[in-house]
């Protein structure tokens, strides 16, 4: 049986687009499902990309095109998936575009859907977030001649984004507008090719940078935001005054932190986004074989990241629906129907819902349903073998026979 | 002139970490002792207390060498294994004997020092211990 060549890939950002490009390349049938009117995401209102000549709007549009041109892409609007069924080879998405319902067939399903900044209403003006900011550059407000100050006191996991953002803004509002810039930091990473130089390009620019220790406090005097500190190098509590407070965002996974990742049946217990990443799934796979996740909604990426990971997740979404040799039932755990009892339990424990319950006249047992492990959705652990109370479940090559027999046959 | 009691460890080893921090260590020329017998299994949530009574039949002891926690390539694999050492830790000392017999030690497949270390302490801790008084003769 071949499994459904056809991709969902849910979220038409960068990550999305890139997926489907990278995907459509080998021929695979794609479907872009964006739940706004138009494809871009977050990339459409950024202003700039460190190390790239061309406006952010005017690449995204150029991949949009090139995305629109393909044949095997099929681009959906307004379209969110509702609900989720089935495994790898064989998802059946409920996806609701302007209202209306349908089912669609596929064969993975790529998460694109980014991170989510959770916007605080600041009380005053002058104070804004990481991410506004650069949208709010992105539109072209003038900041010529305005003082800025930037806070990155908040540590988003090892995520570096925010970091990259504040100096990346610090050195265009230096460089561009003239205006004074002060940057407040307790730790600054800025790892990646040319960032280093960016960040010595940005002290040399004469942006100013204090490390702090303690929180410090801003409040609005005279028209200015007045922010009180306590510099770490030269201890005594110190004053600046500048027109706008920049704070860093709270960033968040839009997969871990909504109903998506419980939608797709996604093991959630271990958050990618705080840090804690497994080097296991790297390529973009979840705890689900044919359910991926690409870009900032598994990590806060920037542009050249999210391509890679965009690469790296098409690559492996081809060796899982291309490759027939993984259909090979033979390495995997295999269940003896007369011995299950329908009982759940290795249903319930499977870290990669890889196991389904069958119902047919012909299986041999009083219920006539049994455990069943999909080949291509197993990844041949074991672990419902070591489950099963009845000890209906047994793996070759791994088999409790086999084991036993080697610690009989053990020499003391 | 009395022999000195040389214990017989079993070790279970996840082949994603422990399996691979055991050849580190080889290629690192660190040596563990040739009584430890390493059982390659695919993953250390495979583990089923039987295995672990049943070594307990002939062995003075047993090492559950499971992945970091956080960090198994199968997600829940190594915290099985940790509560399935736990069960039968509890049936050992139900028949009176010590559950320290049955140890959970995580690693990685980069940790071949670790490897070595922890595979030498536990069995001179077993050697402390003494023979298992539940072998099977």
């Amino acid at each position: 049986m071949k499994s459904n060549q056809k991709v969902l890939i849910i979220g038409g950002g960068l990550a999305g687009i890139e997926t489907a490009l990278q995907l459509a390349r080998p021929g695979f049938e794609v479907t872009v499902a964006e739940k706004e009117r138009q494809l871009g995401g977050r990339f459409r209102h950024i202003n700039t990309v460190a190390g790239m000549e061309t406006s952010p709007r005017d690449y995204i549009a150029e991949k949009i095109n090139h995305l629109a041109s393909n044949p095997s892409v099929n681009i959906m609007v307004n379209t969110v998936p509702v609900e989720v069924r089935g495994l790898i080879g064989r998802f059946e998405v409920a996806l609701k575009q302007d209202g209306k319902e349908f089912c669609q067939k596929y064969g993975a399903i790529v998460l694109a859907t980014g991170f989510s900044n959770n916007i605080v209403n600041f009380p005053q003006e002058g104070i804004l977030s990481l991410v506004q900011m650069e949208e709010m550059l992105g539109k072209g407000y003038d900041f010529s001649g305005k003082s800025i100050s930037i806070v990155l006191d908040s540590e988003t996991g090892n995520s570096d984004l925010l970091s990259k953002l504040a100096i990346k803004n610090a050195l265009l509002l230096k460089k561009k507008y003239r205006g004074e810039v002060n940057v407040f930091y307790k730790n600054i990473k800025v790892s990646g090719d040319n960032w280093e130089k960016l960040y010595v390009d940005t002290r040399e620019a004469g942006v100013r940078f204090f490390r702090i220790v303690d929180q410090l406090e801003v409040e609005e005097c005279n028209g200015k935001m007045r922010i009180s500190f306590r510099d770490s190098f030269i201890s005594g509590m110190y004053l600046v005054e500048s027109d706008f407070v920049v704070l860093p965002d709270e960033i968040e996974s839009t997969v871990f932190n909504n109903a998506l990742g419980s939608l797709l049946q996604l093991n959630l217990k271990y958050d990618l986004f705080s840090g804690k990443d497994t080097p296991y799934l790297d390529s973009g796979i979840t705890s689900r074989n044919g359910i991926f996740m690409v870009g900032s909604c598994r990590w806060p990426c920037l542009t050249n990241e999210i391509i890679c990971s965009a690469g790296a997740a098409a690559h492996e979404i081809a060796r899982q629906l291309g490759d027939e040799t993984l259909l090979d039932v033979s390495d995997q755990p295999q269940v003896d129907p007369l011995k299950c009892t329908v009982c759940l339990t290795c249903y319930r424990c499977c870290p990669h819902k890889a196991i389904t319950i069958e119902h047919d006249d012909i299986i041999d047992n009083i219920y006539h349903s049994a455990a069943r492990m999909d080949p291509l959705a197993c990844r041949r652990c074991g672990l419902c073998v070591a489950e099963c109370p009845a000890k209906a479940i047994n793996m070759p090559g791994n088999k409790d026979e086999q084991i036993l027999a080697r610690l009989d046959a053990l020499e003391v | 002139m009395e022999k000195v009691f040389e214990p017989k460890v079993v070790a279970f080893a996840c082949e994603n970490s422990a399996c691979l921090a055991a050849e580190h260590a080889v290629s690192l020329s660190r040596r563990y002792p040739e009584r430890v017998e390493i059982i390659k299994i695919p993953c250390s949530g495979r583990v089923d207390v039987i295995f672990v009574l049943k070594a307990l039949e002939k062995a003075d002891g047993v090492m559950v060498l499971a992945c970091q926690k956080d960090n198994c390539k199968f997600l829940s694999g190594n915290v099985r294994a940790a509560k399935r050492v736990g069960q039968a830790r509890k049936l050992l000392s139900e028949i009176g004997i010590k559950e320290e017999r049955v140890q959970i030690i995580y690693l990685a497949a980069n940790m071949g020092h670790k490897f070595a270390d922890s595979v030498q302490n536990y069995y001179d801790f077993i050697r402390e211990l003494g023979p298992n008084p539940g072998k099977v003769t």
